[in-house]
């Protein structure tokens, strides 16, 4: 196997630029579509398609796609212009996720870890085993459960969100708890306090991080690195961790009104999120998530994490880093105006990005209720930051193509703002406490591929803060704007 | 151009609440924050101002002080008078008597209050009024929810009305507050009448319990009332039962009912009649009624009937006489009335007020008797202008003191906390009385500025307790928590709207019925908006208007025409935006949140704003959920008005404007029939749904025969069979959903509580009931035979494996249900039983087969079933022994 390390695949697709296959014209500035092509597969009358699962496989042509409204349809020649669509099961509540592990597709619905089979071969599953059903659900539609992804132990994680609303059969433990399952098919309750948490994946590395959405104790949206025993700051299941199988320490009263970083002063094992998605910049709810592992296959991105948003109907793009054993990252937008509310993302064939679509009951962007579709890199190579890292003073930024030294190197290019988020009660938070910083020395690589920039000013390099970058008159030098100008990189540690 | 600058930064600091009195302030103080203070302060009010220190300085007027006697109780007018601040702290009443020595103070403040009740020519008596705690609770959540506590403390308030007023004299006041504070400083919260008097229960309770806090209980007129939230079929069952509320009532009607139908109402204390003799009773009722007299029953009115009148006479001496009530309603409509006749009563009438007394309990006011005194008014009438009350209250004198332009600093100004003879003191602290130092003379002002003006007037009459303007005010964060709504819409679902350039958002007609009315739009918002006086509205309206259309702001009128009304109709529903997503329309619900009704809009926004807003929602309104929908290089809908941005949002406007008699939007109203589901022709239908009364994890399936069963995951049962139609899932698939589902169809049985599988020691013992995973059982999951008919599987203790399989069997009587159990396992555990049935009868009709009082007919096969008595009941029970056991139970019903 051969590795490719982000480095030369930006060399690569340098070349590729500088020899004028990026095909950028000067006449009309370049958008999304030149570079992400939106394909959406067409979908037969009859057939609901409101998106909750999403897996590929196995064989050539083949999705499997689980429904809000309990069916998980296979689908085969899916890229062909008449896919087809079979039932494989009917009956299921709400299954937002599936899997494939040990030749069982697994799948959580509202109140169990399911796994599924097809025996006869028929294309329809004849057996549902009950992996787990540890925890119980009130009746509330909020009760959603999303997963199930498998970690280097063989754990299935799973994350359960809190209730909204009546608890028409009474208030039940574990709402609002990331939690694993076992090979025995017990369930461990790893981590709490989360709150909507829409996607929840395993990185290549075995990492596992899942997004949250803003609302009460959330201030933004969020990707969160879960670890055994987290906290993530939302009150509404921190009873459960009074019983014995908690993984998590009863976390006391929160602090109502603090700044997330001020009420992990109280709370030791209250977790700061790995990325703040400043809330209608980066989305309005975070969904599903998928690492680029097509070692280039997908652009220029590769081993990046790629993140829906339900709202926005778009994918958004995270580069992390993990410092002194924190993982920290920035995000960027990549891909917006899909037909529908993105939930659900994952590899498809050829290095497609499948993304799952739905959005009844809160809306989205987009002119469609539901669907499946899938973003094909075009090939061409689009001017953007690539990664953004955290230095001792400052950030070091990397891009996909040259950029022209000057401009890199004039502080005035960088429009910096640093903030923060509280942790309380009301519906999701204001960015908070706000002060100056200033890029005061930019320092470009010869061949204009990177840059390192100081950082100085009372809000220069926060722990626990987002620093926000605006670009908008970075050029390269071909005069080409970057397709997206703005990076959100939220600081945990310095390196 | 600097002054401007100064000011815009200045607004950035809240000004909330007053910042009179001492409180302490974070540096620098704005001249904004010290232009605020002034005008708190009505530093006008003596010192007589032209120009644009008249406009800037313009004071707050202070609460009108006719009929004072009527609301404010002497002793406490008295100590209001000797020292406000003692009592209020930060309160806009100077210290008028600052200047006085402390001695005299008191003496000075008495005779104020005999002037001010003499004036009036009222000296009140103070006496108990009923005490209704059954308002308690409701009283203390209005206060809190509905806008009170934006301004007001719950528990300072509390304290101070409990010494300052009286229960009526409150109620009073806050259904007419306009007329005592004609500035909208107290501005009226659309309230009920039974509102009102919970709210001032509430405030007032102080008045109702002693010092040792016992609940106070006296006789006043009026019976004491008991009510019951129920049913009742007799007044003896009534009479039996606790009641959830009372109160009391001067009425011996169904008036203080506690809801429409199921309640009952138990009336007690004396009726007194003048003259002796003999008295005859009259009772109306719907439905029953018993009247007792002298604790005999007089009128039997009783039963489940309609509106029956009936009569009782009996000999009464003159004077109090115990009398008892009792009434109930069952369904339908209610009525109840009683009358009386007889000596001195020559034609039936009902029961006035003075003839009712009962023990209730009740708000004392302790207040000593306070009569009039010559002296006292004389020397109070020369105090109120020598203290200078009356330059702010009536009768108002002209400003007496030196004019605003020829003020300087000095050492004995009222500024700076020494006041001079006659002069009221106030508490700024020291920066803020340099700020104010600095505004007086001839200072340069920033009337001018745009939007100055308007900002004072709102802050003026309150309405940054709660709106946010211009990045001032809104609630605190004390006080933000109060604010209460639907969470599904975040803060715009609980806090009022941004006042924020409103004089160019909404009409202005709109503004000033908003204002003057105490309108509101957001139905999710539990805060209500007050109403301020007429004039007030006009004034606010117009400055606000004036305010947010400088520099003028040109009128944009979208052009009607067939296609724009026609492509504004698409836009809106599901073929468009999909604005119904979140926005209800003419009442109708949306297909998720609650927000804002679309078919309003028109006729309250402007179209140009609602033009820029719909480009760009957070340029007007920061942290909105409200999407962006157009976007510079991107149309969603490129074909409809040639993707124009402009054209497109001005046909959604053309098609609003038609407001509620607008055809509704594509996909508003969900055609129920949409969601039944039906099974298939060949294969059952599956659905995973919430049931009601079973749990939140059902799978129901549907079979092609037209029988239908729900098994209950969660509690590991087959819980509900029923013939013909399966199942309607709107509530399942339609918007959030979340509903808990019923059968659609008919005859559905419902089978006995608990797992149909257990272990017992004995074969009479009762049956394990409770959490079956505590019981040891777990669901195993569902195989699919050939035709997609699912068998349940469950494990249980000792390793045993329990199937079952449901099958439809179509029979002479219709088709039934065949349900077959497979025990496996190595070896079973010891006292493994079935319950198949529990009922009070058990009809045999053949061997292993028995028909329930409530009509099923179980017939078992495969095993051993008897029928036990287990806890006054009867049981179907079939013991298992050996792996391989196969049961087949066919259930007829």
């Amino acid at each position: 196997m051969v590795i490719i390390t982000p480095s030369i695949l930006v060399l690569v697709f340098s070349l590729l630029a500088a020899s004028g296959e990026s095909a950028l014209s000067l006449s009309k500035p370049a958008t999304e579509s030149d570079f992400y092509e939106v394909v959406n597969i067409p979908i037969p009358d009859g057939v609901g398609l409101e998106v909750g699962g999403l897996v590929s496989g196995p064989g050539k042509g083949v999705i499997y796609a689980s429904t809000r409204r309990g069916d998980i349809w296979k689908i085969e020649d899916a890229y062909g212009p008449a896919p087809k669509f079979t039932r494989f099961s009917d009956g299921l509540q709400e299954p937002l996720g599936l899997c494939w592990h040990d030749d069982w597709l697994y799948t959580v619905q509202r109140g169990e870890l399911s796994r599924l089979k097809d025996e006869d071969g028929d294309g329809r599953a004849d057996v549902l085993e009950t992996v787990c059903d540890d925890w119980t659900i009130s009746g509330n539609y909020h009760e959603y459960a999303f997963g199930p992804r498998v970690d280097k132990e063989g754990n299935f994680w799973i994350t359960l969100n809190k209730p909204f609303g009546a608890e028409p059969f009474g208030r039940q433990h574990w709402r609002g708890w990331a939690i694993k399952v076992g090979e025995d098919g017990r369930m461990i309750p790893a981590a709490g306090g989360l709150r909507s948490p829409a996607g929840v994946e395993v990185s290549p590395a075995g990492d596992v991080f899942y997004t949250d959405n803003q609302g009460e104790w959330c201030g933004t949206n969020k990707l969160c690195h879960i670890e055994d025993g987290d906290y993530f700051g939302h009150v509404w299941g921190v009873e459960s961790a009074k019983l014995p199988i908690s993984r998590m320490e009863y976390p006391g009263e929160t602090p109502n009104g603090l700044t997330y970083v001020e009420a992990r002063k109280q709370i030791p094992f209250l977790k700061l999120p790995a990325v703040w998605f400043p809330y209608d910049k980066m989305g309005k709810s975070a969904a599903g998530m998928v690492w680029d592992t097509t070692e280039g296959g997908f652009g220029p991105f590769a081993d990046q994490l790629l993140v829906t948003d339900q709202h926005h109907a778009s994918v958004m793009r995270v580069d992390l880093e993990k410092v002194n054993g924190v993982w920290q990252g920035a995000a960027m937008r990549f891909r917006e105006n899909l037909d529908c509310g993105a939930l659900r993302t994952c590899w498809g064939d050829n290095d497609v990005l499948l993304v799952g679509q739905t959005n009844r009951g809160w809306g989205s962007r987009g002119k469609k209720t539901e669907g499946l579709a899938y973003l094909r890199w075009t090939g061409k190579v689009p001017v953007e930051v690539l990664t953004c890292r955290a230095t001792a003073d400052g950030y070091r930024m990397t891009f996909t193509v040259p950029m022209d030294r000057a401009t890199l190197e004039d502080v005035a290019t960088y429009q910096t703002e640093n903030y923060t988020y509280k942790l309380h009660e009301p519906y999701g938070s204001p960015e908070v406490d706000r002060q100056d910083v200033k890029v005061t020395s930019a320092i470009a690589s010869e061949d204009g591929l990177s840059v390192e920039l100081k950082l100085e000013g009372p809000g220069a390099m926060r722990i626990g803060y987002v620093t926000e970058f605006r670009m908008p008159g970075l050029k390269t030098t071909e005069g080409e704007s970057l397709l997206h100008a703005e990076v959100y990189a939220t600081l945990n540690e310095k390196p | 151009m600097v002054l401007r600058v100064l000011i815009l930064l200045c607004m950035s600091f809240s000004i909330g609440p007053s910042f009179l009195h001492g409180e302490t302030l974070q540096e620098p103080i704005s001249q904004n924050e010290a232009i605020r203070a002034i005008r708190d302060a009505a530093c006008l009010k003596c010192h007589s101002a032209t120009g644009d220190a008249a406009i800037t300085f313009r004071s707050v007027e202070p609460p009108l002080l006719t009929k004072a006697s009527q609301r404010y109780r002497p002793q406490w007018l008295i100590d209001w008078i000797s020292d406000p601040r003692a009592i209020e702290a930060g309160t806009r009443m100077p210290h008028a008597l600052e200047s006085v020595p402390e001695e005299k103070r008191r003496g000075v403040a008495t005779d104020i209050t005999h002037f001010l009740f003499a004036r009036d020519g009222a000296f009140p008596n103070w006496e108990a009024e009923a005490f209704n705690e059954a308002t308690l609770a409701s009283g203390e959540e209005l206060f809190q929810a509905i806008g009170c506590a934006a301004c007001h403390d719950g528990t300072d308030l509390t304290n101070r009305m409990t010494r300052r007023t009286t229960l009526s004299a409150l109620v009073e006041e806050l259904k007419n507050s306009h007329a005592i504070h004609p500035s909208g400083r107290m501005p009226q919260i659309p309230m009920t009448d039974e509102e009102v008097v919970s709210i001032a229960t509430w405030l007032i309770r102080g008045q109702s319990v002693d010092a040792q806090g016992t609940a106070i209980v006296d006789e006043i007129s009026g019976l004491r009332y008991d009510s019951y939230s129920r049913s009742f079929h007799s007044c003896d069952q009534l009479r039996e039962a606790d009641p959830e509320a009372g109160g009391h009532t001067t009425q011996l009607t169904n008036s203080v009912r506690p809801r429409d139908t199921n309640f009952g109402l138990r009336f007690t204390g004396e009726f007194s009649v003048e003259k002796k003799g003999e008295f005859t009773f009259t009772l109306s009722s719907d439905d029953g009624s018993v009247l007792w007299i002298q604790n005999k029953k007089l009128i039997d009115n009783d039963g489940n009937h309609g509106t029956v009148t009936k009569r009782g006479t009996l000999t009464l001496e003159s004077g109090w006489h115990e009398i008892e009530l009792c009434f109930w309603q069952g369904s339908g409509p209610s009525e109840l009335k009683l009358t009386i006749e007889g000596p001195g009563i020559p034609e039936a009438r009902e029961f006035g007020k003075d003839e009712l007394r009962s023990r209730s309990r009740v708000a004392i006011p302790d207040e000593p008797p306070f009569r009039p005194d010559p002296a006292n008014i004389i020397r109070g009438g020369r105090a109120y202008s020598t203290y200078g009350c009356n330059a702010c209250h009536e009768p108002k004198a002209r400003p007496m003191r030196k004019a605003w332009s020829e003020l300087t600093a000095s050492a004995d100004s009222c500024v700076e906390g020494v006041s001079p003879l006659g002069s009221p003191g106030y508490e700024f602290d020291a920066k803020m009385s340099q700020a104010i130092l600095e505004l007086i003379g001839e200072p340069l002002l920033p009337v001018s500025e745009p939007g100055m003006q308007a900002n004072w007037r709102v802050g003026d009459a309150g309405c940054l307790s709660c709106h946010v303007r211009d990045g001032m005010g809104g609630p605190d964060q004390k006080k933000n928590s109060l604010f209460t709504g639907t969470a599904e819409l975040g803060d715009e679902g609980r806090l009022p709207p941004w006042l924020t350039g409103v004089g160019n958002k909404l009409r202005s007609e709109v503004i000033h019925s908003t204002i003057a009315q105490g309108l509101k739009v957001r139905p999710y918002v539990v805060t209500r908006m007050p109403a301020y006086p007429e004039g007030l509205s006009h004034e606010i309206a117009n400055i606000l208007v004036a305010a947010d259309n400088e520099p003028p702001v040109p009128d944009h009128a979208p052009a009607f025409s067939l296609d724009a009304r026609t492509a504004g109709h698409q836009l809106v529903g599901i073929e468009g935006f999909r604005c119904i997503d979140c926005h209800t329309f003419a009442g109708q619900n949306s297909l998720g949140e609650p927000a804002y009704d679309l078919a309003i809009m028109a006729s309250r926004l402007k179209p140009r704003w609602f033009l820029e807003y719909m480009k760009d929602p957070q340029s007007k309104r920061p942290g909105t959920r409200m999407p962006t929908f157009w976007f510079p290089d991107f149309a969603m809908f490129p074909d409809l008005l040639e993707g124009d941005t402009d054209a497109q949002i001005d046909a959604m406007w053309t098609y609003l404007s038609a407001g509620s008699a607008a055809p509704f939007p594509k996909g508003l109203i969900i055609n129920r029939s949409d969601y039944d589901l039906l099974p298939g022709t060949e294969e059952p239908t599956m659905v995973g749904v919430f049931m009601r009364e079973l749990s939140g994890r059902v799978v129901a399936v549907g079979y092609p025969e037209r029988a239908n069963i729900a098994y209950d995951m969660e509690n590991i049962r087959l819980g509900k069979v029923w013939r013909g139609d399966f199942i309607n899932v709107q509530g399942t698939w339609a918007g959030r959903a979340g509903a808990l589902e019923s059968p659609a169809g008919i005859e559905v049985l419902n089978l006995p509580p608990g797992m149909p599988i257990g272990i017992v020691e004995t074969p009479q013992q009762t049956w394990p009931l409770g959490p079956v995973r505590e019981l040891g059982w777990r669901v195993k999951g569902y195989r699919r035979d050939e035709k997609r008919n699912p068998l349940f599987q469950v494990t249980g203790p000792g390793g045993v494996e329990v199937s079952e399989f449901i099958q439809p069997v179509i029979t002479e009587e219709g088709v039934q249900i065949l349900r077959r159990f497979r025990f496996e396992g190595e070896t079973l555990p010891l006292g493994l039983m079935m319950r198949l049935a529990r009922s009070s009868e058990m009809t045999p009709l053949a061997p292993r087969s028995w028909k329930t009082a409530e009509g099923m007919t179980i017939t078992v096969n495969g095993a051993q079933a008897e029928v036990v008595e287990v806890d006054g009941a009867l049981e179907v029970r079939v013991p298992i022994s050996a792996p391989g056991t196969e049961v087949k139970v066919e259930v007829r019903w």
